[in-house]
């Protein structure tokens, strides 16, 4: 229910053309065939890439996800008053540890290491790494979420407990055994009710984008029966091949609309310093960082060296468009980055600094 | 953009051009595969003499070191990796990595060069969806590993689903442990995960020494005043309380974070050395021991700076059975970029590798650097031992006049709390009675008074070798857990 009021941004109108523009690039890369570390990773048709991040719950349901941890909100605390403090802390959607599959523009996937069955696959694109990589100026972390974006369209999504029958049975609590990549295609080994099984996807050529075929096979004489979406066929007992096509429906899922500011205001500025992690280095109670605290800093006096500076408008605009402008004593010059902020968001990020008075509470 | 990268390539320049004539160590930097951001998570020797390099997006590069740092001809060895921040290469082809979700084996069965079988050798460590998870390994030397898995920051969320259990108690706190092991030292054998010690906050990488021991450090913050040295021990508490959450001897219906302060200090295990924070060491990462055949330093620790152009050198000493010890430089500068992450000794122990990241800590400054003993020994301070009324130092190279030098030494101590970091405590000059040699290479300094339980800054200024080199390092702190 809590999540699907958020759910995760997905971005029907993707640019592709740099999954075909990627393979340019590549050449130039020594030894490397595909390119996993550009904020748009790209694998190929014939040698998938594989990619191990945190990645988008597009709007799953529980029952998909019942061998995770169940998060729920908790106490806010503050660590300079060292107590909790009033609200929660809300836990926010991601999938943290499933392995993200692509195969160019053709096919994306997601295989879930927790679960061991295909959560949701998508065509056109891929992950959109930007909220946990950062672009272009590398080393500074933007976001709060670090989850990254699916590029594309959504063409499936898994419903229900898992769909394999284990000798009749349900699977019970799976456990994920690895992946081999023989001919550069994953195959995911898991086992359940004491049997392995291994699952290879692979994408449907010939169609445009998204469909997908499912190989399930286990070892020894345990019986599969498949019962989830899909159309099925048993090759022999421990063997059989689902074929998925894009479901219309999935790909209704429209982007969450991220709230838009407009104007110079406190509320901005708060989602600013949230946005752009600032807390990381500044506390907002007093607490000592790596940057000096926001509380109270406004109107202060800052001495540097025999002089005094009164920080004012002008001395918050300055230390966050020249952060080197003036180094406060006991803290490293050429530390906090310069950020891409417009007047409007800065003159809003200084609004918000001048009303950090007191710890919130 | 392009200003951005600008002081950071200025930097490169200048490090690859002159160093200041008293540097003992030569450093040269590594490139990696052309457009490869070279975020260092770990770097591990195989026996056949190939480094790997595990960069924090997905990549696993392997090449045979050559003198010339320009050489290396990296190939992708494995793929699929997130954060790999611990690796070890237990035979060529074979690697252990640990990574956000999973420790993972990834082996190249068919030699091609390349791994096509990857294993989930555990899970049981949880995700929680944080980004700040930590995590490190180091060989058991019995065929296991020591894991290190550090604690979630509150400037990053959870998610509604984790891996592995959830705890809503363990959520709370300024780096705090949501779910299982964060905040401890784990060890794995054989498909088997098992506690092992906890009151971690980021130790950031973990280290066994030739002796046997195994040590970590950990970063200033909350429930860390300085940054520490830690010698781990099977069982011990050492001091930040998220991780008891998990710990199942800790009282269900008691609070960790409610623990009051005193209670937590009686718990826990000192720390072997205290690592002053601004002056030496901001965010201590990797140890690692200096070999035999080095050139200088012999079996001493070091322990890098992510977040300074440093190497701290660590002297150990034993007091009462116990070790306690001091620090100073290892390297300050002279080329040495910051980010400083993982330490991995060449297999002849003659170059120290240094992998580098930053993300999201200060400017860009990564990538693989290495040191090379550059042949002259530095006029240093190689030991200091606590006696019962001061302490005896010993230098690397014969004194020239023992009465020419102006020593100072002035005490203070630490209080952790549930506050970020914390000032020295107490600062007092203590009077230096005496300043004698005992040895051509050797001195004691002793003092008015001595107190278990402070940090002693030891200042020497003026003391020069019978050769003419003046002294490499000025500043030395030494913590005295415990006296004579």
């Amino acid at each position: 229910m809590k999540y699907y009021s958020t759910i995760i941004a997905l971005l029907l109108l993707c640019d592709i053309s740099y999954a075909q523009g990627k393979d340019a690039k590549i050449d130039g890369v020594k030894s490397i065939a595909t390119v996993s570390y550009d904020v748009h990773p790209s694998g190929t048709v014939a040698k998938p890439l594989i990619l191990r991040t945190y990645v988008p719950d597009p709007g799953l349901e529980d029952a998909v996800l019942g061998n995770h941890g169940k998060g729920a909100p908790a106490s806010k605390y503050s660590p300079g008053a060292g107590k909790d403090v009033s609200g929660d802390r809300q836990p926010i959607d991601g999938i943290p540890a499933a392995i993200a599959v692509n195969h160019a523009k053709e096919l994306s996937y997601v295989w879930d290491t927790t679960e061991c069955r295909l959560l949701y696959a998508w065509k056109d694109g891929f992950l959109d790494m930007t909220p946990y990589w950062g672009a272009g100026d590398r080393g500074s972390r933007k976001g709060f979420g670090y989850v990254p974006k699916l590029d594309g369209v959504l063409t499936h999504m898994t419903k229900g407990y898992h769909p394999i029958h284990i000798n009749g049975k349900p699977v019970g609590i799976p456990k994920y055994l690895g992946h081999s990549r023989k001919n550069n295609l994953p195959t995911f080994r898991w086992s359940a009710n004491n049997s392995v099984i291994s699952t290879a996807i692979t994408p449907i050529s010939k169609s445009d984008g998204g469909s997908l075929r499912v190989e399930y096979r286990a070892e020894g004489d345990t019986k599969l029966s498949y019962h989830g979406s899909g159309d099925q066929e048993q090759l022999a007992p421990n063997h059989l091949v689902v074929t998925i096509q894009p479901d219309p429906a999935v790909a209704q899922f429209s982007k969450k609309k991220e709230k838009e500011f407009k104007g110079v205001t406190v509320e901005r500025g708060e989602h600013l310093f949230t946005a752009y992690s600032c807390a990381t280095c500044h506390s907002v109670d007093g607490g000592k960082n790596h940057g000096p605290t926001m509380l109270g800093l406004f109107g202060s006096k800052r001495a540097f060296g025999d002089e005094e500076v009164i920080a004012d408008d002008a001395y918050l605009y300055e230390s966050i468009i020249n952060p080197n402008a003036k180094i406060a004593p006991g803290y490293q010059a050429n530390f906090m980055p310069k950020f891409p902020m417009s007047k409007e968001e800065i003159n809003s990020l200084v609004l918000y600094i001048k009303s950090i008075k007191k710890i919130h509470d | 953009m392009t200003n951005h990268y600008l002081p950071a390539l200025l930097g490169c320049v200048l490090g690859l051009i002159a160093h200041p004539a008293h540097a003992y160590l030569k450093v040269e930097t590594i490139p990696l595969p052309e457009g490869t951001p070279p975020e260092i998570g770990g770097l591990a020797f195989d026996p056949d003499g190939n480094l790997y390099a595990a960069t924090r997006r997905n990549d696993i590069f392997v090449a045979k070191p050559t003198a010339d740092p320009n050489g290396f001809d990296w190939k992708l060895f494995a793929s699929g990796f997130h954060n790999g921040l611990g690796i070890e290469a237990p035979a060529p082809g074979h690697i252990v990595v640990t990574q956000m979700a999973e420790i993972t084996e990834a082996i190249d069965t068919d030699g091609d060069g390349t791994a096509d079988t990857y294993n989930n050798l555990s899970n049981e460590i949880g995700l929680s969806g944080n980004y700040h998870e930590t995590n490190g390994l180091c060989p058991d030397g019995d065929g296991g590993y020591f894991i290190a898995a550090g604690t979630a920051s509150h400037n990053g969320p959870t998610f509604w689903h984790t891996l592995g259990k959830y705890s809503k108690t363990g959520r709370r706190g300024r780096n705090y442990s949501a779910v299982q092991w964060k905040g401890w030292v784990m060890h794995y054998k054989d498909g088997t995960l098992t506690p092992y010690a906890k009151g971690f906050r980021m130790h950031n990488g973990i280290f066994r020494d030739s002796k046997g021991r195994l040590w970590c450090g950990d970063n200033q913050g909350d429930f860390r005043a300085t940054s520490p040295l830690y010698l781990v021990e099977k069982g011990n508490f050492y001091g930040h309380p998220s991780s008891l959450v998990w710990d199942k001897d800790f009282p269900k219906d008691k609070d960790p974070l409610n623990t009051p302060q005193d209670k937590l200090d009686e718990m826990r295990t000192h720390a072997t050395v205290l690592i002053p924070f601004i002056e030496m060491n901001r965010s201590c990462s990797e140890p690692a021991e200096i070999p035999a055949n080095f050139g200088v330093f012999p079996g001493q620790l070091i322990i890098a700076d992510n977040n300074g152009t440093r190497i701290t050198r660590i002297m150990l000493d034993e007091v009462g059975g116990k070790l306690q010890g001091s620090c100073t430089h290892f390297i300050n500068g002279s080329g040495l970029r910051t980010g400083n992450n993982r330490l991995e000794w060449s297999p002849d122990g003659k170059q120290l590798y240094v992998g580098q990241t930053v993300r999201g800590w200060g400017k860009p400054s990564e990538g693989i650097q290495r040191l090379t003993y550059a042949g002259k020994t530095p006029f240093d301070v190689e030991q200091i031992k606590l006696t019962k009324t001061g302490f005896e130092l010993a230098t690397t190279l014969a004194i020239a006049k023992i009465a020419d030098a102006k020593i100072t030494v002035t005490s203070f101590h630490y209080q952790d709390s549930h506050k970020y970091g914390g000032g020295k405590l107490d600062q007092k000059q203590i009077s230096v009675t005496k300043v004698a040699n005992t040895g051509d290479k050797t001195f004691t300094i002793g003092l008015d008074s001595l107190q278990a339980g402070k940090v002693y800054h030891i200042n020497v200024k003026n003391l020069n070798a019978k050769d003419g080199s003046k002294l490499h390092n000025e500043n030395f702190y030494y913590t005295a857990n415990q006296l004579h």
